[in-house]
């Protein structure tokens, strides 16, 4: 956490520094000092912000992809005379432990077009989830565990 | 150029807000409902800010687009949950086409125990 606000700051001098004060500056500020603190770092601890950004980036493409597929699905759902959908509520035991992991899953299932989070049970161990689509053949919980949760637990820890 | 992507991200964004319109309308319950409205919606609204940043192309404006987009994800899925939660537990009826239903199995088996 404190490398990541180092590497802000590095950024927003590298920006005011740059007579252009625009997003493409501050991003390229932004890759040059996380270049500075990769190599100035070595050896010391406080390596895992390195390893963390790695996986955050995997994980926004990750989700942005997840995102648009499933919103073309809903949208072909909504234009077609005959909508194909199954929906109902499943019951996913999760992995997540902390109030803030269950709070990002719950909400990133919820942000994804065909499933709402419904309810977590009283001993935060279920999350309940309303999936639009439940095909005969897949298992949905075994999709979310091994997809979305293994991705936040990927980035949270 | 700006223009352009500006079009082409207003274009997408209210083509998704219609679709999350047409979706309330026709979709057969209110879970399914709030599936088209909440995220069809999000992403409309978030393209058509995006199309403003494109065309201003200034860190002013980039900057209170950041903000509004995130603070779209951040509050819509809060509502949709407390909506969803509110819905299911004064009792309104999943949709006749329903395939499966696990919390009506866990909430019987809560309740049919005795409280200790």
């Amino acid at each position: 956490m404190q490398l990541f606000l180092w590497n802000m700051l590095l950024a927003f001098i590298y920006a005011a520094i740059s007579d252009n004060f625009t997003p493409p500056s501050f991003a390229f500020g932004f890759l040059i000092g996380y270049v500075v603190l990769l190599v100035s770092t070595r050896g010391t601890k406080s390596r895992k912000y390195f390893g963390g950004l790695k996986h955050l980036i995997s994980f926004l493409f990750y989700y942005l992809g997840e995102f648009f597929a499933a919103s073309l699905r809903v949208t072909w759902d909504v234009i077609s005379p005959k909508p194909k959908m199954r929906p109902g509520i499943i019951a996913v035991p999760m992995d997540c432990n902390t109030a803030g992991e269950i709070n990002l899953l719950a909400n990133l299932i919820t942000l994804t077009p065909g499933g709402i989070s419904i309810e977590v049970s009283e001993d935060q161990k279920t999350l309940y989830v309303h999936e639009m689509y439940l095909e005969p053949g897949k298992d949905p919980v075994k999709a979310i565990k091994e997809g979305l949760e293994r991705k936040v637990l990927q980035v949270m820890r | 150029m700006n223009e352009i992507v500006s079009a082409v991200c207003m274009i997408l964004g209210t083509f998704f807000s219609l679709i999350a319109a047409i979706g309330v309308v026709r979709f057969p319950d209110l879970y399914l409902r709030m599936a088209a409205g909440t995220k069809a919606g999000t992403l409309g609204a978030g393209l058509n800010l995006l199309a403003v940043a494109a065309y201003y192309n200034n860190i002013e404006v980039t900057t209170k687009v950041m903000a509004a987009i995130l603070f779209f994800i951040i509050t819509a899925p809060v509502g949709a949950h407390m909506i969803g939660r509110a819905a299911y537990l004064t009792g309104v009826k999943l949709w006749s086409g329903s395939v499966r239903d696990d919390l009506k199995r866990d909430l019987k088996i809560l309740r049919e125990k005795p409280k200790s």
